[in-house]
């Protein structure tokens, strides 16, 4: 009897474990859309922020950066102040001069062609 | 240093408006250090930009690390944090010349270039010499350059669990589709 609850605590023990394990080991990859984003601010700002050295609070975070659309490019905008907003698929009905509100996780700053920029994008107001 | 890189801003930006310049923001950076019969280590970045000058040949690209995407999230994380520490250096950069470059002479099957020049990645800079395939399609100009880098040649440490995981030559192809 004593034995048969070793076997099986032991059975538990392993099946939790490998479970946990692979959990930890093959988790998902991070959802921008449904993390809460670290910083709401205009374009024009997160682009004086990577001209400091206060990166820190900006890169690799989630942030809402609104602007105004200034160039449409296949997969990505570009905001009026030195954003850019990558998407994986660009949405439809986006124009130029457009006011929007963009969620994304900052990648960091492009000193080639000097702006900053977002990855998985999302258009969150089109007003 | 400040002035440094204001100097630098300053000749980037002439760079980009300057006419005879070819230009991305999609290139794409693979690169893949898979031993066999462990998990694969492979990673892409599809937002790699470069600009090419084509009166003078000099070619840069730059590739944000953050932006290198693994198909297993925590080996994306590992990457990010433990080796290439992203957020302290953020950014690959390659700066360098296609030696004996004509535009005019480009045609629609790839021809082989010289390319050398200096890379920086994880704050090391060296120097970089390889072969590169130019050809042109259409109005735009394709470069395909395919190279092989040591992690320890940028001060990347791997830990020794790892390490008979990840293979010790690291190979990295990349893919530029650039226009004017």
């Amino acid at each position: 009897m004593k034995k048969r609850k070793i076997f099986l605590l032991v059975i538990v023990v392993l099946v939790v474990g490998t479970y946990v394990g692979y959990k930890y080991l093959y988790k998902e990859h991070r959802d921008i859309q449904s993390e809460a984003p670290s910083l709401h601010l205009e374009a024009a700002a997160l682009f004086d922020l990577f001209q400091t050295d206060e990166t820190e609070q900006a890169l690799n975070q989630t942030l809402i950066v609104t602007g105004i659309i200034e160039l449409i490019e296949s997969t990505s905008i570009t905001l009026e102040g030195g954003v850019r907003c990558i998407f994986e698929v660009l949405p439809e009905g986006l124009t130029l001069a457009q006011a929007v509100e963009v969620k994304g996780r900052c990648i960091g700053y492009n000193d080639l062609f000097e702006i900053v920029e977002l990855d998985q994008c999302q258009i969150l107001d089109q007003p | 240093m400040k002035r440094m890189l204001l100097i630098l801003l300053l000749t980037s930006s002439s760079l980009i408006f300057a006419q005879d310049k070819y230009s991305t923001k999609t290139g794409t950076i693979d690169f893949e250090a898979s031993v066999p019969s462990f998990e694969e280590v492979k990673a892409q970045n599809e937002n790699t930009s470069a600009i090419l000058n084509t009166a003078t040949g000099e070619f840069a690209s730059l590739a944000l690390m953050n932006a290198f995407r693994f198909k297993v999230a925590l080996m994306e994380e590992h990457f990010n944090e433990n080796y290439m520490e992203s957020s302290k250096y953020p950014k690959a950069v390659f700066k360098g010349t296609i030696h004996d470059f004509d535009l005019s002479k480009l045609t629609n099957s790839p021809a082989n270039f010289r390319l050398t020049g200096s890379m920086t990645v994880h704050g090391e800079t060296k120097p970089l010499e390889t072969m590169v395939q130019i050809y042109k399609k259409d109005s735009a100009i394709i470069i395909d350059a395919e190279f092989e880098v040591k992690p320890e040649d940028f001060k990347i440490e791997i830990p020794k669990v790892v390490s008979n995981k990840i293979a010790e030559t690291i190979n990295v192809t990349a893919h530029y589709l650039l226009n004017k």
